[in-house]
């Protein structure tokens, strides 16, 4: 086991910077995940730590140990691909074993690491099987099985759930959750699925465009979130941004919903005539809180416990609101609600930058 | 009452159409079997029945191996052997040359891999009639004329057979390779494991197209072989038509024999083409 530090790590192919130095560091046994859009960087980074691409420049250290320049196998990782890249003419059995056995070790205990392998991931009846005979979760399960023979110091996983159904991701995600809590292994993980991010990550690393926006606990991300991209990238549905203007007087008012104001406490008054975005989450909203809003409804969505309410769909500033108890509310209903001020966040709508 | 009217009609058609696809078949058909029967007649009755034409023509009466028996009495089991030896090595050591090329073309990049790339694609458009002399030039100050090795060495690097390669190599998923060096696995053991079964159908069609070359050979083992102490195939079979006098039963018996042994080769194998090779595990 061994944590892992990277130091102003950057890539580039050719003129076209990649990864835009990164410093990040993971403690031992951490489950870290990258998030980000796609094109962000997030695998590249990832396939960096691995090994399969170079490093134009920075350190990546494992457990104290610099292995920039070092072969990806001598490195101390396991990965397991999105693809999952079994080889398509090996059995289970083999496909786990592969590593092993290229690297010299004993026939004996290339079968007793795989048998432990099999039982600790139900594949034990599967083993005389090939990859084309076995299910997307199962493919997934062998995958896994070929990273953890290998006892890594780190595992790395690049959107291994992408390619299954929802219902087999929700049960995949729970198991990783599983193995990791077992294994105590320090897991880095890449995904563009948010959920997957909160739900599995000690700390979770926001990217964008080959640089980190944020990186912090999956709770402190969604409470405290540094500006607006992070905002916007956190939490499901999304926030919704209403546009805010700051008068000579020092009050945040919105514009759009008959000029109501904020009160809120900030260290610093923005300039006036500034360009601001108020940040909401839809779950914020309740009936009797201190800012009032009255909208009228496009489009409601009933999932059974909560419903969500979409206004000004279209626009440039769309509302999304999440309602418990409302079986009345329908399209064109003019719905009063409210949020707490405390609970939103200002940013400056030209740099996003959170303004606090 | 339009089906009743029908079915005779239905019935003329397929009879006509199955009456052209006969004579189409009879007019492609024709050469070859008239090399069968004319390798099973004797030599002075090789034209008989032609002028004026009779269906005895086309049926050997009756059928002699005399041409067959002929042909092995002057020796030309030697030359199968001689020619068999030239292709079978030239096989192997092309498969592990260009193999090896193919997968270096498909997994590195380096420096003027384009150019070089380039260049091996052109190598196999030109004809060899043009690299025949400056080869000739080659060899002979190697002191490799009259020696096997002129014949097997220049054929052993084929353009054709390392685009093959290249082309299927980079379409195997670059993961597999990838995941097999995280696991510590030599260059060596990714080719020979994982590529190469991966890709069996393909190592066949360039083992196949080696061992045709080179099957096929006239020109080149009759310019490095002047002595013709080594006679390959093509080479022995023109020996049959001699200044005075062919003897055609016998020539026709070679070229049957020399058509034969490839098939024979390519059958058993057929079957790897027809297998499909799905990226079975890659995604779900």
């Amino acid at each position: 086991m061994a944590g892992l530090s990277l130091s102003n790590v950057r890539k580039s192919f050719g003129q076209t910077a990649i990864i835009h130095g990164v410093d990040l560091h993971i403690a031992d046994g951490e489950f870290v995940v990258f998030v980000g859009p796609s094109g962000c960087g997030k695998s590249t980074l990832l396939r960096m730590i691995a090994g399969l691409e170079s490093v134009s420049n920075g350190t990546i250290a494992i457990g104290g140990r610099d292995v920039t320049h070092l072969d990806p196998s001598e490195r101390g990782v396991a990965m397991v691909f999105q693809s999952y890249a079994l080889y398509p003419h090996m059995s289970v059995r083999d496909n786990i074993g592969f590593g092993l056995r290229m690297n010299g070790v004993p026939r004996a205990e290339v079968d007793r690491k795989v048998a432990d392998a099999a039982t600790a991931l139900h594949l034990t009846e599967l083993l005389d099987r090939r990859p084309k005979q076995l299910s997307g979760g199962q493919r997934q399960r062998v995958a896994i099985g070929r990273a953890i023979v290998r006892q890594p110091d780190v595992f790395l996983f690049d959107e291994p759930l992408s390619n299954l159904d929802a219902e087999l991701r929700v049960q995949m995600r729970l198991e990783i959750a599983r193995l990791h809590a077992e294994l105590a292994a320090t897991m880095i993980y890449v995904t563009h699925d948010q959920v997957e991010a909160m739900t599995l990550a000690d700390k979770i690393v926001v990217l964008r465009a080959g640089s980190v926006e944020q990186a912090g606990t999956p709770l402190s991300l969604y409470d405290d979130p540094e500006n607006l991209f992070v905002a916007g990238f956190i939490g499901s549905p999304r926030m919704n941004f209403l546009r805010a203007e700051c008068g000579t007087d020092g009050m945040i008012r919105l514009p759009d919903h008959r000029n109501v104001i904020v009160p809120l406490t900030l260290a610093a008054a923005p300039q006036p005539g500034q360009d601001l975005l108020l940040g909401v989450r839809p779950e914020h909203f309740a009936p009797d809180e201190a800012v009032s809003l009255n909208l009228t409804v496009d489009l409601v969505e009933h999932l059974g416990g909560a419903s969500y309410a979409y206004i000004g769909s279209g626009t440039a500033h769309p509302l999304t609101i999440e309602m418990r108890d409302a079986r009345n509310v329908g399209r064109g209903t003019v719905l009063e609600t409210s949020f707490d001020p405390n609970r939103a966040f200002l940013f400056d709508a030209r740099t996003g930058d959170r303004l606090r | 009452m339009s089906t009743h009217a029908a079915t005779p009609k239905k019935a003329l058609s397929l009879g006509l159409k199955h009456l052209v696809y006969l004579v189409i078949a009879f007019i492609f058909v024709l050469p070859l079997w008239w090399a069968i029967v004319s390798s099973l007649r004797p030599n002075s009755a090789i034209f008989a029945d032609i002028f004026p034409f009779t269906p005895k023509a086309l049926l050997p009466t009756p059928p002699t191996f005399e041409a067959y028996a002929g042909v092995f009495e002057r020796g030309f089991g030697q030359i199968i052997a001689n020619t068999m030896l030239v292709a079978l090595v030239t096989m192997v050591a092309g498969l592990v040359v260009n193999g090896a090329a193919g997968f270096a073309f498909a997994m590195f990049d380096f420096k003027g891999k384009k150019i070089v790339l380039s260049a091996i694609i052109i190598s196999f458009m030109l004809p060899f009639e043009a690299i025949a002399l400056p080869l000739y030039t080659v060899t002979q100050q190697l002191g490799w004329l009259d020696n096997i090795a002129a014949l097997i060495v220049p054929s052993v690097a084929n353009g054709l057979a390392v685009f093959l390669f290249y082309q299927f190599f980079s379409q195997v998923p670059k993961d597999y390779a990838e995941a097999a060096r995280l696991d510590g696995v030599s260059w060596l053991n990714i080719l020979m494991r994982i590529y190469v079964p991966l890709s069996l159908p393909t190592c066949i069609s360039a083992a196949l197209l080696l061992f045709i070359f080179q099957w096929e050979a006239f020109l080149w083992p009759l310019l490095a072989m002047p002595s013709q102490q080594f006679k390959v195939i093509q080479v022995g079979m023109a020996a049959f038509q001699q200044q005075y006098q062919t003897i055609w039963n016998q020539l026709f018996a070679v070229s049957v024999i020399t058509a034969l042994i490839p098939i024979a080769l390519l059958m058993p194998l057929q079957r790897y083409y027809v297998q499909g090779l799905a990226g079975a595990g890659i995604k779900g």
